[in-house]
């Protein structure tokens, strides 16, 4: 009898002990991501990001940077609850039926979230008609596209930031044949670039905006209707302004190949087109001043359209295009119910200013005006990009964690762009869109380089070979059907 | 019993017995293959088991043997080698590939020949073996530094180069962004890359010939040249041919992590090979079944090039096997 007794004792503390343990036992979602934020904390224990959400919401949010992200997810899926994905792979992904269906979320767990993020970029989630995926906030301002200047060049040879074409191809000239170092050694070029990951021919694109196109196939809508960059009216035009530069040699063709950001820093080019103002941060500015010590800096942002355009220069994918936030099909409804969670919470202010800023009156501190000051302690807080999965009010956040770069974040948010829809459209099976888009780029070059004539006849002759070999044609149809589908055009 | 007739008895027990003997005589030799047996079966083996996706509409769901045959999924067998066959870029990067590696093989093969040559002649060995050391180097950078050299030494507006030409008053070139110099950058860092490491073999063939060899020619009166022509050369040819083999069967490659990093648009037409158009098509849209296609193709050519070699190599008695 005692025994008896001992042992139910011993299993209700047992059980009472589980039922403990549940009640406490944080729900853990696990996060696929290809790349962390710097100075990733190996150990939860260290981070207090993650801490806080722990404590505020219950939820342990785990990210795990998977190497080699798309080649090895193939078999680790179904580790994880929450991919970090393109678009492309939304795509197959999502046919695939790998990838959970939102669409009974949106009118009330994720409510929120949506009037968060506004409308158009939504429709990038969508895969033939199913909500597949929820994308990053685009407010705008997320790519800080300007030409940044030597100032103090322009200054030494009386010159004016450029204004239009002709200015830029004036200054830039003088930039390579006027010695404007004024070390009597001609080492000095005119324009450079950054290269841009996405493939596109940046080097020009500063020349190309003031026509209202872009090197490349870009899906763009102009007068309400669906047409392209390489069918824009001012293609040829802007091309022989690219040639003129290419044959004046005033400008960096390494750029097509590699970032010419190092020669800017070191004085060897004068102006440069950049996506992101690193230059205009502090430690970009540094490095400059290394160099030389008296060089000053400026920007801008926009030419003059030379075809009475708007839109002046610069793109813009209006749907996100890289990442997006989608589900596993098979996660659990509790986890489900703390992704949601934690969704709701990042994008509520205190959790939305912990994962944009740290913690309050540790990395940032409010000033007088109420705005968020970084405080010294705030780089210990770089890490804490990754959770912020939706992106951020981009001007906002840039402003309070570099305000040296202030005026360039500012302008870049304000400037023209020409807005792009290709990530909303999907092309038909049997057309290679990506050998399309490359031999687009490629013969676009050789226009500019004159390995191929440049008149409006052997344009149209290209546009012609587009159609018959690449099915440009079949391209676009679908691209305006698909457009009009999301109310985007009529 | 004579050496003989105790082989007789050996041989006459049955084969699983004369299996266990040699295990048991040489199980130390037996242990220390076991991994060698399970690096291939693991990697190179089972894997290959996955090859038949290529017949296959491969979904990521339903995984390798639960996705559906082609012939099942109302498409041809041939679907995936017929789309590869369709793309409008595909003769382009055929003969890309080709024109780069039948160069790269070139490179590989005849330079590095000579430059063994050079070293065993050389009087002073120890000059010989810091240009040796030396010459190994590069094999153990990776492509992206090499790019970076390339940059820096190549590049257009401030390239050591380039920089040398226009204040010689000339016209910088575009090495790395000029559709008629981008194959002979590729050969040519290529070459430098793989120069010395390359020419170990033929050292290693040069030291084993007999000496005896060399001696006999000096009291014939023969000089330098004659030697390598006569005695270095003949010897050098049976190695020269297995190489050759084996890198013929690679010949499809192309080296993607090189062409990889040094392409961009304006040299694209020249230097896009398969491995980079597979790279793009296949697993930037998740084509698995497209880029095992290829590979499958790939194999199976290249099967066709290493015993094609070697059927001629038999003509001159030299084949592999």
């Amino acid at each position: 009898m005692k025994k008896l007794i001992s042992l139910l004792l011993a299993l209700t503390m047992l059980l009472s002990l589980c039922a403990f343990a549940s009640a406490e036992e944080p729900v853990e979602i696990r996060i696929a991501v290809n790349s962390l934020g710097n100075g990733w904390p190996a150990d939860p224990a260290d981070d207090f990001v993650y801490q806080k959400i722990l404590k505020d919401t219950g939820v342990s949010v785990k990210f795990d940077l998977v190497d080699n992200f798309y080649e090895s997810m193939g078999t680790r899926m179904d580790i994880y609850d929450v991919y970090r994905i393109d678009i492309d792979h939304l795509i197959s992904w999502g046919r695939d039926g790998l990838l959970l269906d939102l669409s009974a979320y949106k009118d009330n767990e994720l409510a929120d979230y949506f009037a968060w993020l506004g409308s158009t970029q939504l429709n990038a989630a969508y895969v033939d008609g199913t909500l597949y995926g929820l994308p990053q906030l685009y407010d705008g301002s997320k790519s800080q596209l300007n030409v940044t200047v030597r100032q103090d060049w322009l200054d030494a040879l009386d010159l004016k930031m450029p204004e239009t074409v002709q200015d830029l191809y004036d200054v830039a000239y003088a930039f390579t044949f006027n010695d404007p170092d004024k070390n009597g050694i001609d080492d000095t070029l005119g324009l450079s670039a950054q290269k841009n990951g996405g493939g596109e021919v940046y080097l020009f694109d500063t020349i190309m905006g003031s026509f209202d196109t872009v090197l490349g196939n870009f899906v763009i809508i102009r007068d309400g209707k669906v047409t392209n960059t390489l069918l824009q009216p001012g293609m040829v035009a802007g091309l022989e302004w690219c040639k003129k530069f290419v044959d004046a040699r005033i400008i960096d063709n390494d750029a097509l190949g590699t970032t010419g950001s190092d020669k800017f820093i070191a004085g060897q080019v004068g102006m440069i087109g950049v996506t992101w103002p690193g230059l205009w941060k502090q430690y970009g500015q540094d490095k400059i001043h290394n160099v030389n010590p008296n060089a000053v800096t400026s920007f801008f942002t926009t030419l003059k359209s030379e075809v009475g355009a708007e839109e002046a220069m610069y793109t813009g994918d209006l749907s996100t295009t890289n990442t997006i936030i989608a589900v596993n099909a098979d996660i659990s409804p509790e986890k489900l119910e703390a992704f949601f969670k934690y969704i709701n919470y990042i994008i509520g202010e205190e959790g939305g200013n912990l994962v944009f800023y740290g913690i309050e009156g540790d990395h940032w501190v409010r000033d007088e005006n109420g705005n968020i000051k970084m405080t010294e302690n705030a780089t210990a807080a770089n890490y804490i990009s990754t959770y912020q999965i939706f992106s951020r009010k981009e001007l906002e956040y840039l402003q309070a964690k570099f305000p040296e770069a202030k005026q360039v974040f500012e302008a870049t948010t304000g400037a023209n762009r020409i807005w792009t829809y290709n990530s909303l459209v999907i092309e038909p099976e049997d057309i290679y869109l990506e050998d399309l888009a490359s031999y687009a780029r490629q013969q676009l070059l050789d226009f500019i380089y004159g390995d191929r004539e440049l008149s409006q006849e052997e344009y149209d002759k290209f546009i012609q070979e587009l159609n018959d070999i690449y099915q440009f044609d079949v391209y676009m149809q679908a691209a305006a059907e698909q457009l009009a589908a999301y109310g985007l055009v009529d | 019993m004579t050496q003989a007739s105790l082989r007789q008895t050996v041989n006459r027990q049955p084969l699983s017995r004369r299996i266990m003997r040699a295990l048991q005589r040489y199980w130390p030799l037996y242990v220390m293959i076991i991994p060698g047996i399970l690096y291939f079966l693991v990697y190179k083996y089972i894997p290959m088991l996955g090859i038949h996706i290529a017949f296959k509409n491969f979904s990521l769901k339903k995984g390798i043997s639960g996705s559906p045959w082609l012939w099942n999924d109302g498409k041809e067998w041939y679907y995936w080698f017929e789309r590869f066959f369709k793309s409008p870029a595909n003769t382009q990067i055929i003969e890309n590939t080709l024109v780069i590696s039948i160069g790269k093989l070139i490179v590989q093969m005849i330079p590095p020949l000579i430059f063994a040559l050079a070293i065993s002649e050389t009087c002073f060995k120890r000059y010989a073996r810091v240009i040796q050391t030396v010459s190994y180097l590069p094999h153990f950078l990776s492509w992206v530094i090499i790019f970076g050299i390339c940059t820096t030494m190549l590049g257009e507006s401030q390239g050591v180069v380039n920089n040398m030409i226009k204040r010689a008053g000339g016209e910088a070139i575009p090495f790395l962004s000029n559709k008629a110099y981008i194959r002979g950058v590729l050969i040519g860092t290529s070459l430098w890359q793989g120069l010395g490491w390359s020419s170990i073999v033929f050292l290693a063939a040069i030291a084993g010939i007999d000496t005896s060899m060399y001696e006999a020619a000096t009291i014939d009166g023969c000089g330098r040249f004659r030697k390598i022509w006569y005695i270095t050369l003949p010897n050098l040819g049976r190695i020269f041919v297995v190489l050759l083999i084996t890198k013929v069967g690679r010949i499809l490659d192309g080296g993607f992590e090189q062409v990889y990093i040094f392409l961009n648009d304006r040299v694209a037409s020249k230097a896009q090979i398969i491995d980079t158009w597979v790279y793009t098509q296949g697993l930037g849209k998740q084509q698995y079944s497209l880029t095992t296609a290829v590979g499958l193709l790939k194999s199976v050519l290249s099967c066709g090039l290493v015993l094609g070699t070697n059927a001629l190599a038999r003509k001159w008695d030299s084949s592999l096997w």
